[in-house]
């Protein structure tokens, strides 16, 4: 993917975080520069996944692509922000916020589709999914790179990464 | 018919942190009587059976997309059985697809409400329902 698509592709995703966060974590995001991603361990304790499949039309031709949104949380950020999007007081993770960080990919995957449409991109979603763990590994569709980008607010850094690949 | 914070509420939806989120913005207007069911054949089933106890729910949240019987189906259940063709019924759903939206004003859905959203959308969502 050029620096150019990518750039396209990738806008409607981080639009979609800084209004996620605005509205349901009250807070406001500032995206670093988005720079390849070496390995696959994660950069936070907490991952939360969505894959995604689906077809772009590009100069009048249809491609098949594959892709994964993933965003990865230090534990205390994120017990920080669940305890603001659920209006509860966290102090430590449990089964009460084990959802939160999917349920976030869930709605920005959902907007992100609806700002790639007008682009030609037909996208199904998969179900999202969480790892915890220090030094978890992402599994990631083969043969993809991963473009990574720090995202910051007032609770702390974290990681929003995103891979696509289109084959023929 | 204004708002009743007093009215029995069910929210539906398959994540639990979503439940929570909806049911305590609810709980910031005032509501107390709040149920919850994680997806939409629970929740078809709690509506029969508190309307036959004499204790009906008096509006409904949901979320569009769940496994077993989706926020769709749940909603032409409800407008399919007389008793409960004019319950509230708040869609919540992370697609703004305009398809999405007709579909649903066809099945009967009394409002829409498209994720994220501020507890300041949910409750002007509401008051559009019960003005």
């Amino acid at each position: 993917m050029s620096d150019k698509n990518f750039v396209s592709f990738s806008k409607p995703f981080i639009d979609a975080l800084k209004d996620t966060f605005e509205m349901m974590v009250q807070t406001t995001l500032k995206a670093h520069s988005p720079k390849i991603k070496e390995g696959s361990v994660a950069k936070g304790d907490i991952t939360a996944m969505i894959g995604m499949n689906g077809t772009v039309e590009k100069e009048g031709k249809e491609k098949e692509f594959k892709g994964l949104l993933a965003i990865s949380w230090p534990e205390e950020l994120y017990v920080k922000l669940a305890s603001r999007m659920l209006f509860e007081e966290y102090t430590e993770y449990c089964d009460d916020i084990s959802d939160s960080g999917a349920e976030i990919c869930n709605i920005i995957m959902g907007n992100a589709k609806n700002g790639l449409s007008p682009l030609g991109y037909k996208i199904e979603m998969a179900s999202p999914s969480t790892i915890r763990g220090k030094q978890h590994e992402i599994r990631y569709p083969p043969k993809t790179t991963v473009i990574e980008i720090i995202i910051s607010c007032d609770l702390g850094d974290f990681t929003l990464e995103l891979c696509y690949q289109e084959h023929a | 018919m204004a708002f009743n914070p007093k009215q029995k509420i069910l929210v539906v939806d398959d994540m639990s942190t979503m439940r929570k989120i909806i049911k305590n913005m609810l709980s910031k207007m005032g509501c107390k009587d709040l149920h919850e069911a994680d997806d939409g054949a629970p929740a078809w089933k709690m509506i029969q059976e508190a309307h036959e106890a004499g204790i009906p729910y008096e509006f409904i949240v949901s979320d569009w997309n769940m496994p077993q019987l989706t926020g769709l189906d749940l909603l032409k259940n409800i407008r399919s059985d007389e008793r409960f063709k004019t319950l509230p019924f708040l869609m919540v759903t992370a697609e703004a697809e305009q398809a999405n939206v007709v579909i649903a004003v066809k099945a009967g859905v009394s409002n829409f409400i498209v994720k994220p959203f501020s507890i300041v959308t949910m409750k002007e969502k509401i008051d559009k329902i019960f003005p």
